[in-house]
C-alpha cells in the first residue's frame, strides 16, 4: 500500500497525531478509487455490432461507426458479424449508433479482417502515403473490380477512416464481408457460359421460384424491363449490394427516399426490402449471387419500417405519395397490418388513378394462415382495381402453411418458401413469406409491361393491362382452387403465376430481340398488301 | 399479492371514463357483467399489467402485427386488441402513456422471429404520479436451475417461454427457490431489461413474491 504515502498531504496545524491518521486513510480510499476509476476508464470489451446505416456515402456502416464512435474495428466474424473494441464508457454511445449489439463475440478469422477499397480508375488509385497514415497493409490490387484488398496493421480506427476520406481517389471503402455459398453453387457457373441463354449467377440452382414461375424459359427472348421503375416500399434497400447497384433507381445521387428517419438515404438496417429487391430484379448474368426475375430493372427504394420490421400507416402514405409522384410504375408491398386506415386507402386510390400498379403480400400467420375474407389485412384486402394480392406457394405447388389467403379478396399466388435473395452487407439469405411471393409478381409484371408497351407510363390503360395478362396467363393449380383467385378482376381460381405465355409475341408490339443480335426477315408478297 | 395487484388496482379504478376492457362491446351494445371479461386464452399462464406508450395503426413485415404496440424502456410488445371498444381507445391515444393488463404470449413469426403479444384485458390511459414505466407479472411455472457457462441462474419455464430470474430484491428468497428446483411455484415480479446492452433488450424477472403452487 506505498501508494497512500502523499507528499502533498499536509495535516492541518494543531491537528493530533490521530487525525493524521484518519487523513491519511481517507486518502488512500480516494486513491484507490481513482486507480479503480482509472482502471475502469481504460478497460475495453468486445463486442458484435450491427451499425445504423452510413451518414457517409463513402464508407460502408461498418467503417462509417468508427468516425462515429469510441471505437475500433476487428473484422467480421465468420458468421458475417461485425466485431468492435469498445471502451467500456463509450457502450453507451455507440448502443446509440447501432441496430444491434451482442456480448456474444463470436471469433474473428484472419481473412475477415480485410477491408476493400474501391477506386475511380486504373490511373487514380489510393495513395501509398494514405494507406500507410490510414495504417493498412495493401494485399492485392484487383484492377478488373477496381479496388485494392488491405488488411489493418492492428485493429482500424477513426483515424485510419479519416485518412482514407481524405483522399479522392477512395470511392467507397467496406470491410471483405464473409459470405457462405453452397459447393453446389459452382455448378451451374461453368453450364450457363456455356449456353448463354442461362444467367451465370451462382445461385440460380436454388431459386426454384424462377423455375416455378417459368420465367426461365422466358429469359432467352425477355429478360430486362428497363425503362419500368419499381419502388420497393418497405425497410429500404441496401443499394451498394453488388446485385442490386447497377439496378438502382437514382435521381440526384439519391435512391429513394426515407420516411422513417426522414431523410434522402433509404439503407436497409434490417434486410427484408433488399431481400425483396433481389427477387424484383437481381442484376443478372454478372457472376454474382441471385439473379431477379427482371434482370435489369430500375428499383426504387423506398423506407418507411424501421430495424425492427415495423412502421407506421402514414409513412407507408407518403412512400406511396412519393414514389407515385417520381415516377415510379409498379409499387411492391411486402408488408400489411390489420386496421383499415381511410388515408391509406385514399392514397392507394391516388396511385391506381394514375395508372400505377400495387403488388400487396397477403400476410403471414404462423400455423394454418388466415382468412382475409373474413379477417382482412391491410393494404392486400383493399377493393382498389390497381392492387393485385399475393399468397405464398412452395416448390410442390401447395399453399405455404402461414400464407393468407381468401376467394374474395386475395388474387394470385407465387413462390414463397424457401427463397434464397440478397439481403443488407453483400450478403444472400433464404426467406418464407408472403412477403418474397409478392416480389415474384412485381417482377413479372415490370417484364409484361416492357413486353406490351414500347413507352412505359404511369396509365391506367397500361396498367390495366399489365395486370389482366398476369391473371389471364395464371397456371391454375386444382389444390389451391379453394384459396383464391375468385373475384375480377382475378380470373383464374387456384392460380399461380406463370410467365409462359411470354415466350410467344403479343399482338400489339411482337417480340422484344434478344440481346445477341439476330436479325429477323420477312418476305413480304406486294399483291397482298393493301 | 398485494403489494403488486392493490396499487394498480387502485389506479386504475381512478380512471373510470378513460379506461375500456375486452367486454364493453357486446353486440348487444350493453356492458357485459364486470364478472364476464374476455376469457384468458388457454394457453395464458403469464398474466401482466404494464404501463408503457402506445402505438397504434402500425403495419409489418409480412403483415405479422396485431397492429397497436407498447413500449417500455426498449421492450416493445404487441397488444391484441379483442373489442372495437378497445381498438377505439387505442386509436384515440396513440403514442399517449396507458396501463395495460392482460396475458402474455409468444408466438413464431415467418419474418420475425419471435412476437410477444399482450391479449389485453383492459386498456386505460396512464395518470401523472406514476413517472416511470413497468411491466408487472404473475405466472405459474416450473422452477429451473440453467448454467450456460457464463451465468448460472434460476429460471421459470412455462408454455416454452423462459424467464431469467433475478432475486436481488429479496436475497433470503433466492435460497428459498434454490429449494423449489423443479416444483411448478407461482411468482410475481417486474419484467426488466437484462443488465447490458444487447440489441434487442433480453428480459430478466425481479422477484417479489414466490410460493410454491398448491
Amino acid at each position: 500500500m506505498s501508494f497512500i504515502v502523499d507528499s502533498s498531504v499536509r495535516p492541518c496545524r494543531g491537528r493530533v497525531a490521530g487525525s493524521q491518521t484518519v487523513v491519511f486513510r481517507v486518502r488512500a480510499v480516494l486513491a484507490a478509487l481513482a486507480i479503480l476509476c482509472l482502471y475502469e476508464t481504460g478497460s475495453a470489451e468486445t463486442w458484435a455490432v450491427k451499425p445504423k446505416a452510413s451518414h457517409e456515402k463513402r464508407l460502408a456502416p461498418e467503417l462509417d461507426l468508427l468516425q462515429r464512435g469510441d471505437c475500433r474495428f476487428r473484422g467480421i466474424s465468420r458468421c458475417g458479424k461485425a466485431v468492435y473494441t469498445i471502451p467500456a464508457e463509450k457502450t453507451n454511445s455507440i448502443r446509440s449508433m447501432a441496430v444491434r449489439m451482442d456480448a456474444n463475440v463470436p471469433e474473428v478469422d484472419e481473412k475477415s479482417r480485410r477491408i476493400l477499397i474501391s477506386y475511380p480508375a486504373s490511373t487514380k488509385k489510393p495513395a501509398a502515403a494514405t494507406l500507410a497514415a490510414a495504417g493498412l497493409k495493401q494485399l492485392e490490387d484487383y484492377e478488373k473490380g477496381s479496388f485494392l484488398v488491405v488488411e489493418p496493421e492492428l485493429e482500424v480506427s477513426g483515424a485510419a477512416v479519416k485518412a482514407l476520406l481524405e483522399d479522392d481517389a477512395v470511392v467507397y471503402a467496406s470491410p471483405d464481408y464473409v459470405v457462405t455459398a453452397n459447393p453446389t453453387q459452382r455448378v451451374d457457373v461453368a453450364q450457363a457460359a456455356a449456353t448463354g441463354t442461362i444467367p451465370n449467377d451462382p445461385l440460380l440452382n436454388q431459386l426454384w421460384g424462377m423455375r416455378n414461375i417459368r420465367v426461365t424459359d422466358v429469359w432467352p427472348t425477355l429478360r430486362e424491363a428497363p425503362r419500368v421503375i419499381v419502388a420497393v416500399i418497405d425497410t429500404g434497400v441496401d443499394y451498394n449490394h453488388p446485385d442490386l447497384r447497377n439496378n438502382m433507381w437514382t435521381r440526384n445521387g439519391t435512391y429513394g427516399y426515407d420516411f422513417f428517419d426522414n431523410d434522402n438515404n433509404p439503407m436497409d438496417e434490417e434486410g427484408h426490402g433488399t431481400h425483396c429487391a433481389g427477387t424484383i430484379a437481381g442484376v443478372g448474368n454478372n457472376g454474382v449471387g441471385v439473379v431477379g426475375v427482371s434482370w435489369k430493372t430500375q428499383i426504387m427504394a423506398m423506407r418507411f419500417m424501421g430495424p425492427d420490421g415495423s412502421g407506421s400507416t402514414s409513412d407507408a402514405v407518403k412512400c406511396i405519395d412519393w414514389a407515385v409522384a417520381n415516377g415510379a410504375h409498379i409499387l411492391s408491398n411486402s408488408w400489411a397490418g390489420p386496421d383499415n386506415s381511410r388515408e391509406l386507402a385514399e392514397a392507394v386510390t391516388r396511385a391506381e388513378k394514375r395508372g400505377v400498379l400495387f403488388v400487396a403480400a397477403a400476410g403471414n400467420t404462423v400455423g394454418n394462415g388466415n382468412n382475409n375474407d373474413t379477417s382482412p389485412y391491410f393494404p392486400a384486402s383493399l377493393p382498389n382495381s390497381n392492387i393485385m394480392t399475393v399468397a405464398a406457394i412452395d416448390a410442390n405447388n401447395a399453399r405455404g402453411s402461414f400464407s393468407h389467403y381468401g376467394q374474395r379478396s386475395v388474387d394470385i399466388g407465387a413462390p414463397g418458401v424457401g427463397i434464397v435473395s440478397t439481403v443488407v452487407n453483400g450478403q444472400y439469405a433464404q426467406q418464407d413469406g408472403t412477403s418474397m411471393a409478392a416480389p415474384h409478381v412485381t417482377g413479372a409484371a415490370a417484364l409484361v409491361w416492357s413486353r406490351t408497351f414500347a413507352t412505359p407510363s404511369q396509365d391506367p390503360v397500361q396498367m390495366t393491362t399489365v395486370r389482366d395478362l398476369i391473371y389471364a396467363n395464371a397456371r391454375p393449380v386444382p389444390a389451391l382452387r379453394n384459396f383464391w383467385g375468385y373475384t375480377p378482376p382475378a380470373k383464374v381460381p387456384g392460380g399461380v403465376l406463370d410467365l409462359s405465355f411470354l415466350k410467344t409475341p403479343t399482338p400489339t408490339n411482337g417480340p422484344v430481340p434478344p440481346r445477341r443480335l439476330v436479325e429477323f426477315r420477312m418476305k413480304v408478297d406486294p399483291a397482298k398488301l393493301r | 399479492m398485494q403489494r403488486i395487484i392493490i396499487p394498480m388496482m387502485m389506479l386504475l379504478s381512478s380512471l373510470p371514463a378513460l379506461s375500456a376492457d375486452a367486454s364493453a362491446a357486446e353486440p348487444s351494445g350493453k356492458k357485459a357483467d364486470s364478472q364476464k371479461q374476455v376469457a384468458a386464452p388457454a394457453h395464458a399462464a403469464i398474466h401482466v399489467e404494464c404501463r408503457g406508450r402506445l402505438r397504434h395503426g402500425l403495419v409489418a413485415i409480412g403483415g405479422e402485427t396485431t397492429g397497436t404496440t407498447i413500449t417500455m424502456d426498449r421492450l416493445v410488445w404487441e397488444l391484441n386488441l379483442q373489442s372495437d371498444a378497445l381498438r377505439k381507445l387505442a386509436s384515440e391515444h396513440h403514442k399517449e402513456v396507458v396501463l395495460v393488463t392482460g396475458s402474455l404470449r409468444r408466438v413464431r413469426g415467418t419474418a420475425v422471429a419471435a412476437r410477444w403479444i399482450v391479449d389485453v384485458e383492459k386498456l386505460s390511459l396512464a395518470d401523472h404520479e406514476t413517472k416511470t414505466d413497468f411491466a408487472k407479472m404473475s405466472m405459474s411455472g416450473v422452477l429451473r436451475h440453467q448454467a450456460d457457462g457464463k451465468n448460472d441462474h434460476l429460471v421459470i419455464e412455462a408454455d416454452e417461454i423462459s424467464f431469467p430470474l433475478d432475486f436481488s430484491s429479496d436475497p433470503s428468497m433466492h435460497n428459498a427457490a434454490r429449494s423449489l428446483i423443479r416444483e411448478k411455484v407461482t411468482l410475481k415480479g417486474l419484467i426488466e431489461r437484462q443488465p447490458g446492452l444487447e440489441l434487442p433488450p433480453k428480459v430478466q424477472v425481479k422477484v417479489t413474491r414466490l410460493d410454491k403452487a398448491m
